[in-house]
């Protein structure tokens, strides 16, 4: 088809006839093997030199991936009461195409054995692949009945398994482990190196059938292994008392269950030295099953989400212009029921009081007083002050995922957002965590400590602590502020009317707070919505107990702090200061020797029957 | 003959007899792979008998060496043994599809009485004795000439092919590019030529690149293709170069559109195999293992090397096909850099000396590029099989020459070498000189 026209004098066609010059195409050649050549060398040289060591390494590891059965070490409470603990489970792979028996049979027999759905195994089975999972975590009596079946082709592999004796007790503090061996959430995750840290093991070398590669003849032990460590992980004694936190939960569960409350949470901690006793949060999760709750539930909320405190924070507003001297202890203020700041207005959630000192302050929680002092003093004092106590960066817990709160930088308050803040609604919102720590400082002698829940981490081989939790202190406010600020509240317990602190024998210093609930991304108040708080120490003159109540939307009790959170301190305090030993001071106080005291019957007596309903709904 | 000097013995006469003119670089490199592989076989790997067996065959290769390079290479690229071997090659790859034995999920073996034969071993070199037959008649002249010659590679290749050997069809390509390329095709040529299975296997990789890959390709033919070239097509046909490149151009992005339904005939293994070596990392259990195994094993080399036998990862059952298409792992591990980098520079040697040994003899054509076919077989295997093992090409199972346990394939190597070796003989030194003179 295609014509081929002459072109008879054309270079072009000479060139076309000759042959293509062999000596240029040897060049070609000898360029492109060059360059080949050098690519090769040079991957060579790249893999073996500049990467050997990194390629060794994952030799190395790679040797030892086995089935080394290594345990997590358990967790204790401060008394060393197991709250995790591992055991051994099996899990069982069945190679389908080894089995010597029928398919159906062996189907049934599995099922059987294992109590699991027909369908579901015969399922597995049919899914065509070489090996099945048919089951993790047997216990030892089933895999005995699967052993006795004495059937090829199936592999029954011990695996640790993390057991939690206690269900729901403290869930959010120890979290869980996951399929894949690793701790989520509390202290399983905080602390994994250490619970896994088992010391120097003598692993096994495999190759890749898994086969064992045997040590070399004569090879010479290693000389920093003495004597045979167990695959056992390092102990963790948490600062947690088991009776308290039981008790904590008890009354935390009975009032939000009451309340139908969305959440809560208590903490109770030692003041002098961070030691968190109890810390209970509402709802629970069962970490032996934690694939059945959704996140909220199984995060740490009173850590990880902040709420806008309300009255509880006038303990800091007071002791911050205190220790700075804009005001005295002796100053008072005019409280009309109302105080116009530029184009918004604060109230009272009573009226006016008229002329109250500080004291009345705390006993009318009047919000117009803390304004007033809150204004006293600048926006960066007050700031700082605030930053001191410890809001707006995480306390250091040693748990992961703690928040940082907010705390709004000074140069970005107007007047408002200083008078709202006095009473704990402007620009701060704090975990109740970080709340257990401000107001601890306060508590004690004005030294803010360092919460902590972790006591020691200790060889359970030779028994010799690893290391003691050694908190971080820092002075905030003077000693002679902090007794002050702690006599104004036992006062305001004894003669105010915030009776559910009361507890027989004791002064408490205490504080109720019934703030309104901030909405959905952080825009506007919802109506109606409180969260409901208490917080409190005692003795008041010598602090060994703090207890924080928070009840997030109760629904009942008129949802005030001292009706819903009150009773639960109440319980908790009376209780805890019984089983602590706590030498009662009622003599503290002179006026409130005689008084008389207001019965506050303990939410898990008063709603037990409640409970049982809906237990059985 | 010259009178026997007192103290000598026939043996050494003999010796000298076989030596002269030996090219002492061919047989050098030759002989210390031999010697490495030897070694592996011996003491990395001392169970199955595998080392007596190659013993074997190396010293059956070394008789056959003897007599190819003492044998006038126009003896296997007349006309006439061209077509017996190319018929009888037909026939064998045929009796293996047929009846031949098979390993590992691959026929490839056919039992001849007490030996076994892999005929695609053989297919090999009977296919370069067919095209430098057919080039050293026909010099590729125009674009069209290439086309021709494909015939030639096509039937064995699909054979091949179905055994399946993507490692030895694609030798079949690599071998047939480099011989038309010697034979006068252009560079350019053999790009559109090998174009669609790039764009084959770009689409596999990633989609983007073949786009890329596509364009590019009209872009240089736009610019380097010799305008002259087609001249002579003038009045109506005109333009039948931009036809044509927009041609080229269409056929790459059909390769990859094709590419689902081309991508079927290979097996799944095979289309993983080509693509996981970009990295290896997505899927280190499955596709990935052997190659991310063969970089752990050559970097865990280092420079010394493990000792013969001593590494973890060839002795630990990490390297697959240890004795064969992996071996190079092998050596990386337990020779370390300075042997790996030596056996490298040992097959650069072979490649250089086949090349210049197609310039000595390019007087006469069918000699030049049949030495460039046996170049090619060497080079193309070692770049795609040590390659492969350092993770910078695809999984192709192309064994390694001289060092990769396998008879026919030890065989056939020792025959091409004998082969350059009877070309250096048929063509002396001086001949390249006055090309050169003339040139």
């Amino acid at each position: 088809m295609l014509t081929v026209l002459e072109s008879e004098h054309s270079l072009k066609q000479k060139r076309l006839n000759k042959p293509r010059s062999p000596l240029w195409r040897l060049r070609v050649w000898q360029v492109l093997l060059l360059i080949g050549f050098v690519i090769v060398l040079g991957r060579l040289y790249y893999l073996q030199v500049i990467k050997g060591k990194e390629l060794s390494h994952k030799a190395m590891i790679q040797r030892q991936q086995s089935n080394l059965l290594v345990h997590r070490g358990t967790i204790t409470d401060r008394h060393g009461l197991p709250l995790a603990i591992d055991t051994t489970r099996y899990d069982v792979y069945v190679h389908p195409e080894l089995l010597k028996v029928g398919l159906n049979e062996a189907v049934d027999q599995f099922a059987q054995i294992i109590h699991e759905d027909r369908h579901k195994v015969e399922k597995l089975f049919a899914s065509g692949y070489p090996v099945v999972t048919l089951a993790r975590h047997l216990d030892r009596q089933t895999v005995e009945d699967l052993q006795a079946l004495n059937w090829a082709g199936m592999d029954i592999v011990p695996r640790p398994f993390r057991h939690y004796p206690e269900g729901h007790l403290a869930a959010h503090l120890l979290g869980y482990v996951n399929m894949d061996s690793r701790g989520q959430g509390g202290v399983e995750q905080g602390l994994e190196g250490k619970l896994k840290d088992t010391g120097e093991l003598i692993k096994p070398q495999l190759d890749g059938h898994g086969r064992l590669i045997p040590i070399p003849a004569g090879a010479s032990k290693p000389n920093n292994v003495t004597g045979i460590n167990p695959p056992l992980g390092r102990y963790i004694e948490l600062t947690i008392d088991n009776y308290l936190q039981h008790l904590a939960e008890k009354e935390l569960f009975a009032m939000s269950k009451h309340a139908h409350a969305q959440r809560g949470a208590v903490i109770i901690a030692d003041p002098k030295n961070g030691e968190i006793l109890a810390w209970a949060n509402y709802p629970s999760f069962d970490p032996n099953q934690y694939s059945k709750y959704p996140f909220v539930v199984t995060k740490n909320w009173s850590m990880v989400d902040v709420y806008q405190p309300g009255s509880t924070f006038k303990i800091l507003t007071v002791a911050s212009a205190l220790d700075l001297g804009t005001i005295l202890p002796n100053t008072s203020f005019n409280d009309s029921g109302s105080l116009k700041i530029g184009n918004r207005t604060v109230h009272n959630h009573d009226g006016g009081h008229g002329r109250v000192d500080l004291l009345h302050l705390f006993i009318h929680s009047s919000n117009v007083a803390a304004a007033q002092v809150a204004l006293t003093m600048t926006p960066k004092q007050f700031h700082d002050k605030l930053q001191q106590f410890g809001l707006g960066s995480p306390t250091g817990i040693d748990l992961p995922g703690e928040s940082a709160g907010l705390l709004l930088a000074a140069k970005d308050w107007k007047p408002i957002d200083t008078a709202t803040t006095g009473f704990g609604q402007g620009a701060i919102a704090v975990t109740p965590l970080q709340l257990v720590a401000g107001v601890g400082a306060i508590a004690n002698n004005g030294v803010w400590v360092e919460p902590h829940l972790v006591r020691r981490v200790y060889d359970p081989h030779s028994g010799v602590t690893q290391n003691w939790t050694t908190p971080q202190r820092r002075e905030v406010v003077s000693p002679a502020t902090a007794k002050l600020i702690s006599k104004l509240l036992a006062e305001n317990i004894a003669m105010g009317t915030q009776i559910a602190g009361q507890v027989p024998g004791y002064a408490v210093a205490g504080k109720t707070g019934t703030a309104q609930k901030v909405g959905q991304g952080g825009r506007g108040y919802l109506a109606g919505q409180t969260i409901a708080s208490f917080i409190g120490f005692l003795p008041a003159d010598n602090p060994q107990l703090l207890c924080l109540v928070v009840v997030d939307s109760p629904q009942t009790d008129g949802r005030w702090g001292n009706t819903v959170a009150g009773p639960v301190f109440n319980a908790i305090a009376i209780e805890s200061a019984r089983y602590l030993g706590i030498v009662p001071n009622s003599g503290y106080l002179e006026e409130t020797k005689g008084h008389k005291h207001n019965d506050v019957i303990p939410p898990s007596i008063k709603y037990a029957a409640e409970s049982k309903q809906t237990e059985t709904l | 003959m010259y009178s026997r000097p007192a103290g000598r013995n026939l043996l050494i006469d003999i010796l000298e007899e076989f030596s002269r003119g030996l090219d002492i670089w061919l047989a050098g490199a030759t002989v210390f792979l031999i010697a490495v592989g030897l070694s592996i076989l011996r003491w990395s790997q001392p169970t199955l008998g595998f080392f007596d067996r190659q013993v074997q065959f190396a010293l059956a290769g070394l008789l056959l060496f003897l007599l190819f390079s003492r044998m006038p290479y126009t003896f296997l690229t007349n006309k006439i043994s061209v077509w017996v071997l190319y018929v009888i090659n037909l026939a064998l790859l045929l009796a293996v599809m047929i009846k031949g034995h098979s390993a590992q999920g691959a026929q490839r073996w056919l039992a001849l009485g007490p030996i076994t034969l892999q005929p695609s071993e053989i297919a090999k070199l009977v296919v370069i004795f067919t095209l430098a037959s057919w080039f050293g008649s026909r010099p590729v002249k125009r674009f069209w000439d290439i086309f021709k010659a494909a015939a030639i590679i096509l039937p064995p290749a699909i054979l091949v092919f179905k055994q399946p050997d993507l490692g030895t069809s694609l030798t079949f390509g690599a071998i047939f590019l480099g011989m038309s390329f010697w034979s006068g095709a252009t560079l350019l040529d053999l790009l559109i030529l090998s174009s669609p299975i790039f764009s084959l296997i770009l689409d596999a990789v990633k989609p983007m690149w073949w786009l890329i890959f596509s364009g590019c390709i009209g872009l240089v033919l736009l610019v380097f293709w010799r305008r002259h070239d087609w001249h002579r097509y003038r009045g109506r046909l005109k333009h039948i170069r931009l036809f044509l490149i927009a041609a080229i151009v269409l056929v790459n992005l059909g390769a990859g559109v094709a590419r689902p339904h081309l991508w079927g005939l290979l097996k799944e293994y095979q289309q993983k195999r080509l693509t996981s070596f970009v990295n290896p990392y997505i899927d280190p259990r499955g596709s990935g293992y052997h190659i991310l195994q063969s970089l752990i094993a050559i970097g865990g080399g280092g420079i010394a090397g493990a000792g013969l036998g001593k590494g973890n990862q060839s002795q630990g059952a990490f390297i697959p096909e240890r004795h064969t298409d992996f071996i190079y792992a092998v050596i990386g591990e337990e020779l370390g850099f300075k042997i790996s980098a030596l056996v490298i520079v040992a097959y650069t040697i072979i490649c250089f000396r086949g090349v210049a040994t197609a310039q000595q003899c390019a007087k006469s054509p069918t000699g030049s590029i049949l030495a460039i076919g046996l170049t090619c077989l060497f080079l193309f295997h070692v770049f795609l099989n040590i390659g492969m093992t350092m993770g910078i090409m695809p999984v192709a199972g192309v064994p390694l020459p001289f060092l990769s346990y396998g008879g026919t394939a030890l065989i056939v190597d020792l025959i091409a070498i004998a082969i350059l070796q009877s070309l250096q003989y048929g063509h002396p030194q001086q001949v390249e000189r006055s090309l050169q003179m003339r040139a």
